[in-house]
């Protein structure tokens, strides 16, 4: 049994807006509070190894900030399912049941984005 | 102008690693003295994502340069036109967020008392303490490399004087002599750096030295990604790269650096240029702190990074025994962020629960074309395991236009692992 169950509502990886230069607390995403606090913690450690290649910035490794948590949850399903894949994120995806997906999914699409 | 400039300097520290968000309140108030030891992909990484989680936590990070260095992609300083300043990052950032950074080394730890002594003779007292010490060279392991034997035969497995140095020794080859690389056995930082490394180092050869050739003597007979690297150098390399593993006489056990050869059990080769990738260890601070066991690297658990060995002292990165997950930069970063999610845990009186881990490491087989290994890894139990059917290497007889965007991807992964932890 692998369960992450991190008993914080822990700050996004990646996908937020700080708002300024500098750091500091900012304001608070609009979305967590609404959310269970275990989930959170589960989607942001599981979520962590996303932030390693995907930014702000689409390129050779496309950004996640517009992507919706349906769209994530089929995009990470697709790439699971394609065996016939070439990139790192088919050999990735295999590695994450539904759930962890979904969480990775939910985390992911209610970070606040930059505008 | 200027506005832009700033604009996308806030961009690059939103991309980076944790994000003020959400704080439990519990978090918020904890008022911990953390102490960071190692400036690199784990260290940074860990003092930003705890900067995050533990808003008015004391976080000092002692890292002994002041510029740091980056490894990934110095390969291509070796081989290519690419500037060693590329592979440069300040702290700046980190500072301008609140971090304590003091650029000096740890001299000593003492567990006991919680305090670490640096090298001005002051010390710093911590209630946890990470540990990101990367690597040091195992001096004596190879019979012959010391110290001076590096100044004429360079190692170059971290980044800094010692890559360009050995890219000097290349600029000054003739044409026609021989280059020679030395490969140890595992464990060693970067499994698969070695062969990007020869590919680099074959490519230069190719293109400014044509009649010279490089031979790379290797202690394994197996290494990370080997059918895609022989796919790639039979195609690119055939008259300009040799492996030899340790069935063929490739393991060497001596070094005579004045005359620059190499020994074997039963063979001799010389060398205009050898690259010798010693055996290594724990960075040395991780000894100091007793957190290194007999095979010179660092038991943690798992699941909070903490040492097996001593409490409240945490360590990430290339330093731990962390296999099957690898010692790349990746990992680093990685754990550094679920290191800063068990810390936080820990200090608010939580205790930090298993999660899924991963990691992909690009090499580049020619400039323009690269490979790659990911794996993916539960810490359930305190210990890494690979997830079955998980992970794996790019496809063997892949196009042209797989490999293309294999190294479009890796350009794009380093600018992100670096914003991450710099930025």
């Amino acid at each position: 049994m692998r369960k992450a169950h991190i008993c914080l509502a822990l700050p996004a990886l990646g996908l937020i807006s700080l708002g300024a230069c500098g750091g500091g607390p900012s304001a608070p995403n609009r979305s967590v509070q609404n959310l269970d606090a275990n989930q959170i913690g589960v989607g942001a450690s599981l979520s962590a190894a996303c932030a390693g290649c995907h930014s702000h910035s689409s390129g050779a490794i496309v950004s996640l900030a517009d992507y919706s948590e349906a769209h994530l949850i089929e995009r990470l399903n697709w790439y699971k399912a394609d065996v016939s894949g070439t990139t790192v994120m088919h050999r990735l995806a295999r590695g994450y049941t539904e759930a962890d997906i979904a969480s990775i999914a939910r985390h992911l699409s209610t970070q606040e984005r930059p505008e | 102008m200027r506005f832009a400039v700033n604009r996308r300097q806030a961009m690059l520290t939103i991309a980076a690693g944790f994000s003020a968000g959400a704080l439990a309140s519990a978090q918020s108030n904890i008022k911990a003295k953390i102490v960071i030891i190692g400036g690199g992909f784990g260290g940074a990484s860990a003092a930003r994502a705890l900067r995050t989680l533990l808003p008015v936590a004391d976080i000092t990070l002692v890292e002994a340069n002041a510029t740091y260095t980056a490894c990934p992609f110095s390969n291509l300083v070796l081989g290519t036109d690419r500037p060693m300043a590329a592979q440069q990052f300040s702290y700046a950032a980190l500072s301008a967020s609140g971090i304590a950074v003091i650029t000096t080394r740890a001299q000593d730890i003492d567990p006991a008392a919680r305090k670490v002594s640096l090298e001005d003779g002051s010390e710093l007292s911590f209630d946890r303490l990470i540990l990101s010490p990367g690597i040091d060279i195992r001096w004596g392991a190879l019979e012959g490399y010391d110290p001076a034997a590096a100044e004429r035969l360079p190692h170059a497995w971290k980044a800094g004087p010692q890559t360009l140095l050995l890219r000097q020794q290349l600029d000054a080859l003739e044409n026609g002599e021989t280059v020679l690389m030395t490969v140890p056995e595992a464990p060693y930082r970067c499994p698969p750096g070695p062969y990007e490394r020869a590919s680099m180092i074959a490519h230069f050869l190719k293109t400014r030295k044509p009649r010279s050739k490089l031979i790379v003597l290797d202690r394994k007979d197996s290494f990370s990604k080997m059918a895609l690297f022989k796919e790639a150098w039979a195609e690119h390399y055939p008259d300009h790269l040799e492996w030899r593993g340790a069935q063929d006489d490739g393991g060497i056990i001596r070094i005579d650096a004045e005359n620059r050869e190499v020994f074997s059990d039963f063979g001799q080769e010389s060398g205009a240029v050898i690259n010798v990738i010693p055996p290594q260890k724990a960075g040395i601070i991780a000894e100091r702190a007793g957190v290194t066991d007999t095979t010179g690297w660092c038991p943690i658990n798992a699941i909070s990074f903490e040492s097996t060995l001593q409490p409240n002292i945490h360590v990430i990165g290339d330093a731990t025994i962390a296999a099957p997950m690898p010692k790349s930069a990746f990992s680093a970063s990685l754990q550094a962020k679920i290191c800063a999610i068990a810390v936080a845990n820990l200090l608010g009186g939580r205790t930090p629960e298993a999660t899924i881990l991963a990691n992909t490491c690009y090499s580049y087989t020619a400039p323009d074309e690269a490979i790659s290994i990911a794996g993916v890894y539960s810490n359930a139990g305190g210990t890494f395991s690979s997830i079955e059917k998980a992970g794996g290497v790019s496809p063997l007889a892949a196009s042209k236009a797989v490999r293309a965007d294999e190294a479009a991807q890796a350009a794009h992964w380093f600018q992100t692992i670096t914003d991450e932890a710099f930025a």
